[in-house]
């Protein structure tokens, strides 16, 4: 691997050393990327800040909570709604944010009066929701507010609420990492061990670093049920503050996104002593394997296999069909920290993408080398990349589709290329076997959009063809394909619903007896 | 048989860094510790010895290995004709060349950080 | 293990005062001490560390970075076996220095700083308690006595009236407690009984007088406390006197401050004498 310097940062030397072409025969000790350091002076970064990392990314996905900021109503505005983790009760969560509005007389005179009378009144106007998070921002950070002393007041006064204060000011780290750090941390010393879990099954399990984006997480949830595990406590999508607080009696935490949530594992790991198995739920093969190793792990592959082989019946060949049509269209993968590596070699192998470069916006070091070992060579690699360098990538790359956020996906749109959403997504959930396909499906429509075609044409000097006025996405992707496959009665186009979900939330699971440690109790 | 190991290590190290994590985890000593205990039960596996899965983190270790054992003998059928010194010999290549890249060889600066 | 908070107006003697005392009761009772300072003046630990400005929280955090701080790298130990850590800050002027002592004393607390082995923390807070960030060593958790360092000077008493307000609001929510006022003389007129009735009005007591002494000028130009200077003079006594009483202290209050009237009173009673 070399550095790649980018033409627009040749006036910022520093920048070199983020950027990393794969070259043939190289490895990952040749060169890295650096990574999670604080954002160069001279580029625009597109990363949040350590609030941001803590609040909206990490603590919000929580469902039976009233989530407060203390701090201006900016900070609160500008982190709701801008991520779609929904959940089971009618997204609580979602459709309600909460903020103490602090201003220039609170900063001046102290915050804690309005504090507490937030907190009472927030309570009051939801008497069925019973806990609550409170996250400092950068203004309560600085007149030093004392939120633990005020929520142990409030706790003292109302006995039956518990709240969790959050201490992650925006300033706290280099970016929204720093932020999940400081809540996994606070998290696991203020609240994991208060709560004594009902256990009914003997295999226990805690679904870490997944936040319900789209209904990822009842996906996954489904599946283990499916094995008989119990999910004592997903952190957090869809997650309840209650079972979050009995995390320490797992006897597995299953990992997924390890850039957010790893810190949290490694204590447990370290106090509890359960042990940490990162999988990936992305892809047939990758979350077969992991439905596997989960399986292993308890003994119970076999029923791993059933459901394992039952999925892959029903969607391969949908998958087959996107395959078939998607090879060789090239993708920047451009998401914020772990997709990158959860992508970048499945989306190759089992939809024939060709991944041409990747990115991380507040990734560390880590996640670079698990995403440069996962793509092909010949990729860019960037770290904490600014506007400037995507587009002069782009320019130089021309990807038939970027998958990133929606602001630098607007960027991309501009330059007309086609562009998804990799952190709230289109039509997901992308995870499991039948939201692969819909990820696949998504592609499929972006790159092959009749729409899309037009955005090339300059209709003041370019000649429209008038005897061609009706264009499918599959007279596009078809016109190269041979007839075997365009004829094919096995592979099909997507047939699943709109809403997967729905079937999920009404599901009944098999029971699987207790037997083992808790038989003889 | 020498081309066939070195080869293979190549094979081996290859799958390993496009479909595993466990040798990523983001500390040097936690990185020793997968590596070393990982690998060696995958080759007890792979040799058909006794492998003891008595603790939690043994057991995660042995599920790890043994999902991956399972995948390598699919993806690589050449495998089954090794007997058990070419094996432990093409594991302990395997394991050199992953220490390196992993951990001795690695630029990522976070792996020394004395907190986790 | 106590851990005691010293306050007490700018200038009046709370560092030297308490590095004395901690000198004290390291040599002369064999204690074990650790002062965390928090003056962004970084200046609450040279006579114990002779002289020398120890690289302080802060600085570390800004050039390198919070992980990279542990224990061993900002803690230093001097005179007596006493551990000393600077939390540091900004300049005059400019940042926010209760911030920097917030973070510091999270730091320390993270990583484990206060061990159990310790009999006493001080902190040493500076001056003028201005913002929350200052009261963070009488949060919860932290220090729960608190020593107040006035002299006979208006000013001083005011100061002291004022820090009590701050306190009587922790007092609610931690439980911290004032232990008493300690008189560094300046060799005021009445300076002792001005401070007892002071004391005595707002619920506690005078615990000590120290009297004014060259000698602890002479010990600091040396870069020393007064204590391993000249452990045998009179002054080297006073402090081992202090270090007593605190240590034996049982009498803990919330203090009760006086209204401005009040205080206005007392100070013409004292001052229009003579």
């Amino acid at each position: 691997m070399s550095y790649h310097e980018f033409d627009c940062s040749k006036c910022i030397p520093e920048r070199v050393k983020h950027a990393v072409d794969k070259n043939p025969g190289e490895e990952l000790s040749d060169a890295l990327p650096l990574g999670y350091l604080n954002t160069i002076p001279g580029s625009l970064s597109e990363r949040g800040c350590a609030y941001c990392g803590a609040k909206h990314v990490i603590g919000t996905p929580m469902k039976d909570v009233i989530h407060i900021s203390h701090g201006p109503i900016g900070c609160t505005y500008d982190t709701w709604q801008t991520k779609r983790y929904i959940s089971d009760n009618d997204n609580f969560q979602l459709k309600y944010t909460f903020a103490t509005d602090m201003k220039e007389k609170n900063i001046i005179f102290g915050a804690e009066k309005i504090l507490k009378a937030n907190i009472i009144e927030a309570f009051k106007a939801f008497p069925k929701i019973k806990r609550m998070t409170i996250y400092q921002t950068c203004a309560s950070a600085l007149i030093g507010d004392d939120i633990e002393a005020v929520a142990q007041d409030v706790m003292d006064e109302m006995p039956d609420v518990d709240i969790f204060v959050c201490n992650s000011p925006g300033f706290a780290g280099p970016s929204q990492s720093g932020g999940h750090h400081k809540i996994n941390i606070a998290w696991v010393n203020k609240k994991v061990g208060q709560v004594e879990p009902k256990i009914t099954s003997d295999h226990v399990i805690n679904y870490v670093g997944e936040y319900n984006i789209q209904g990822d997480q009842e996906v996954m949830v489904d599946y283990f049920k499916r094995m008989g595990l119990q999910v004592l406590s997903t952190f957090t999508g869809n997650g309840s503050y209650d079972e979050l607080r009995s995390m320490h009696r797992a006897d597995l935490n299953v990992l997924e996104c390890a850039r957010s949530a790893e810190y949290i594992c490694n204590e447990l790991r370290k106090r509890y002593g359960i042990p940490r198995m990162d999988i990936d739920g992305c892809g047939f093969e990758p979350l077969s394997s992991s439905l596997r190793k989960i399986g292993l792990f308890f003994g119970i592959e076999d029923r791993a296999n059933a459901i394992i082989e039952a999925e892959t019946k029903r969607w391969k060949p949908e998958l087959d069909w996107y395959k078939e049509r998607l090879q060789g269209k090239k993708v920047c993968l451009w998401p914020g920290g772990s997709k990158l590596w959860h992508w970048a070699h499945a989306i190759h192998a089992e939809m024939g993408l060709e991944v041409v470069s990747v990115y991380t916006k507040f990734g560390h070091q880590g996640d670079m080398e698990k995403g440069i070992s996962r793509c092909e060579v010949g990729a860019l690699a960037i770290d904490d990349p600014n506007e400037l360098e995507s587009v002069e990538a782009m320019y130089k790359l021309k990807p038939d589709l970027i998958i990133t956020g929606k602001r630098p996906g607007e960027v991309a749109k501009k330059i007309r290329v086609p562009y998804l959403n990799a952190h709230a997504y289109h039509n997901g959930p992308y995870k499991g076997y039948e939201g692969w396909v819909r990820f696949a499906r998504d592609i499929y429509n972006a790159v092959y959009s009749p729409i899309h075609q037009l955005a090339f044409v300059d209709i003041s000097k370019d000649e429209i063809a008038t005897d061609q006025s009706f264009v499918t996405r599959q007279m596009l992707s078809d016109g190269k394909l041979s007839a075997d496959v365009v004829n094919s009665t096995v592979l099909h186009e997507y047939t699943g619903e709109f809403d997967s979900l729905k079937r999920l939330r009404n599901a009944k699971y098999p029971e699987f007896p207790l037997q083992g440690k808790l038989a003889a109790v | 048989m020498e081309k066939t190991i070195k080869d293979g290590v190549e094979s081996l190290m290859d799958y390993i860094m496009k479909n595993c994590l466990w040798q990523f985890n983001s500390r040097t000593w936690d990185r020793v510790e997968q590596n070393k205990n990982i690998l060696e039960k995958a080759t007890q596996i792979m040799c058909a010895e006794e492998v003891s899965k008595d603790t939690p983190s043994e057991r995660y270790y042995w599920a790890e290995a043994q999902q991956m054992v399972e995948s390598f003998l699919e993806t690589f059928p050449w495998i089954k004709t090794m007997n058990a010194t070419e094996i432990k010999e093409m594991m302990a290549g395997l394991k050199k060349r992953l220490d390196y890249q992993t951990i001795t060889g690695s630029l990522n600066k976070e792996l020394d950080d004395p907190n986790y | 293990m106590r851990k005691i908070a010293i306050y007490g107006k700018g200038g009046i003697g709370k560092s030297t005062t308490q590095q004395n005392t901690a000198a004290a009761m390291a040599h002369f009772f064999n204690k074990k001490v650790f002062i965390h300072g928090c003056d962004p003046k970084a200046d609450s630990t040279r006579m114990i560390l002779g002289g020398m400005n120890q690289k302080t929280l802060m600085d570390m955090l800004r050039d390198e970075g919070e992980e990279k701080i542990t224990v061993e790298r900002v803690v230093k130990e001097g005179y007596g076996g006493i551990r000393c850590v600077e939390s540091g800050g900004p300049e005059p002027g400019v940042g926010c220095a209760g911030r920097g002592v917030i973070t510091s004393i999270d730091l320390m607390e993270k990583n484990g700083a206060y061990t159990d082995d310790l009999d006493f923390v001080f902190f040493d807070v500076l001056g003028d308690v201005v913002c929350g960030g200052f009261a963070m060593p009488i949060r919860e958790g932290k220090a729960q006595e608190v020593y107040i360092v006035a002299s006979g000077e208006m000013m001083a008493i005011y100061a002291a009236n004022n820090i009590c307000k701050g306190l009587l609001k922790y007092a609610k929510q931690s439980g911290v407690r004032l232990g008493g006022i300690i008189c560094n003389s300046r060799n005021v007129d009445r300076e002792k009984e001005f401070l007892g009735e002071f004391t005595a009005a707002i619920g506690t007591r005078m615990i000590h007088f120290v009297p004014r002494d060259n000698m602890v000028q002479k010990a600091e130009f040396n870069k020393k406390t007064v204590v391993e200077y000249a452990p045998d003079c009179n002054q080297a006594n006073e402090y081992r006197l202090l270090a007593e009483k605190i240590m034996e202290n049982e009498s803990f209050v919330i203090p009760k401050p006086l209204s401005m009237n009040e205080l206005e009173a007392m100070v013409v009673k004292y001052g229009i004498a003579d």
